[in-house]
Formats: C-alpha cells, structure tokens, sequence
C-alpha cells in the first residue's frame, strides 16, 4: 500500500484510491541517482516548460543491507517555486513508490510561467530538497538536493 | 514509504495578490502570482500580514505579462 502524505493535508489511500498503479517507464536519462558522497544530482534530460513528464528518483545507493526508506520527503526551494516548477501531488501523477528505493514524481510548470526568459537558451535548473529517513534503529537522515533543467525547445 | 510533497502553498495577500504561490525559506519568502490574480503591484517596503508574521516587500525577481514574481523578508513574528 502507499501512502502519500499533502502538503495541503493528510491523505491515508489504499490501492483502490488511487487507482492502478501507472504503466509507463521511466529511462534512465530521467533518472536521478542519490549518492552518499555525490554533491551534484541534476537529471539527464530537460524537460520543456510545457510538458509533464515522469523522472524516477533512484535512493539505492544511500541504504545499506535490509535497510528501507520509511518516510521521503521533496520540497521544491523557492526560486523553483517562483519559477512555477511543481512536483504533481494528485492522481494519476502522485508520487509513486515503485519499490523501498525507487519513487516517479511528474513534473511541470504552471501554466502563467511556461513563457519564462529563463528557459531560453540553456534553461535554468530547478531544485527540490530530499529529505529521506530510514528504518534503522536509530533512523538515518539524508538530505541532498536535485535539480531538472527546464529548456524551451 | 511515506512520500511528502511541498510546492510551496496558494495564499491570499491582502491588497496585493487574491491569490499567490508563496514559499518561505528562513526569514526570505517568495511570492508568484498570475497577473489575473494581482491587485496591485507592491511597493518597497510595503508590510503585510502572512502565516502570523509581518513581511515587506524587498524586489520583483520577474515581471511578465503573465507573471509577477517577488521575494519578501519577514520584519516580524512567525
């Protein structure tokens, strides 16, 4: 069962809730792969402002053994929010745990900032911060920011 | 898992904007808004009240037909 948490409330679903799980899949180019020493997590491919798209975020490098994540938590920073750039919360393009260390997000850009300057030319990077917390006893924390460059094209 | 999503949250502010996207970072907020949502655009300095704490204007960071974009610093409270 998932279980998907809003910024806006609390929403506690079962399957029948939120329908089947969605069939596409992500590439590897739409990938982001946490690291424990790694600094800079930006995804392969850019997105136009314009489109929705699903990216896979990969955290199997930052568990050890038996380990699993219990809680992740994304928050778009600021500049991205003023920028338009959302992380879809309702379904069908919730968050998806696809297994213990694999979760698709579908990203876009509000419609009013489609248009922006800054996506011209080499575009501009969007960041969200990850919190993600284990099932160890006692929990481990990371956090580590990722970026999807947004490109008119 | 459970899995938290924070785009920021949709606001009223008062005389500015009937409806904003708004994020807070430390004492550093950033407001979008739709020009059809605008009221008026802010003046430097200008306070206002949000989340239980008092903000001023400090700059537009974009302006465009459709979009206006401003960061804000809280002068009090919150």
């Amino acid at each position: 069962m998932l279980t998907v948490l809003l910024a806006t409330g609390f929403f506690n679903s079962d399957d029948t809730a939120f329908g089947t799980p969605s069939d596409v899949t992500t590439p590897a180019s739409r990938t982001i792969v946490l690291t424990q020493a790694g600094t800079s997590f930006v995804a392969a491919q850019s997105i136009d402002p314009s489109d929705m798209l699903d990216y896979m975020i990969d955290l199997s490098a930052m568990l050890t053994e038996g380990e699993q994540f219990s809680t992740l938590s994304l928050v778009i920073l600021p500049s991205a929010v003023a920028q338009g750039f959302t992380v879809l919360s309702t379904p069908p393009y919730h968050p998806e745990e696809i297994d213990n260390s694999h979760v698709r997000i579908w990203v876009t850009i509000d419609g009013a900032s489609r248009s922006l300057p800054a996506w011209s030319g080499q575009g501009t990077n969007c960041s969200f911060e990850l919190t993600a917390t284990t099932n160890s006893t006692p929990p481990r924390v990371f956090q580590r920011t990722a970026s999807i460059r947004v490109t008119q094209r | 898992m459970i899995i938290t999503v924070d785009n920021g949250s949709a606001q009223p502010i008062g005389g500015i904007a009937r409806q904003a996207r708004v994020s807070v970072r430390g004492d550093i907020m950033t407001v979008s808004v739709s020009s059809d949502e605008m009221i008026a655009l802010p003046r430097i300095g200008q306070p206002f009240e949000l989340f239980g704490a008092t903000w001023e204007f400090v700059k537009t960071t974009v302006r465009t037909r459709d979009l206006v974009t401003f960061t804000c610093r809280r002068i009090v409270g919150g």
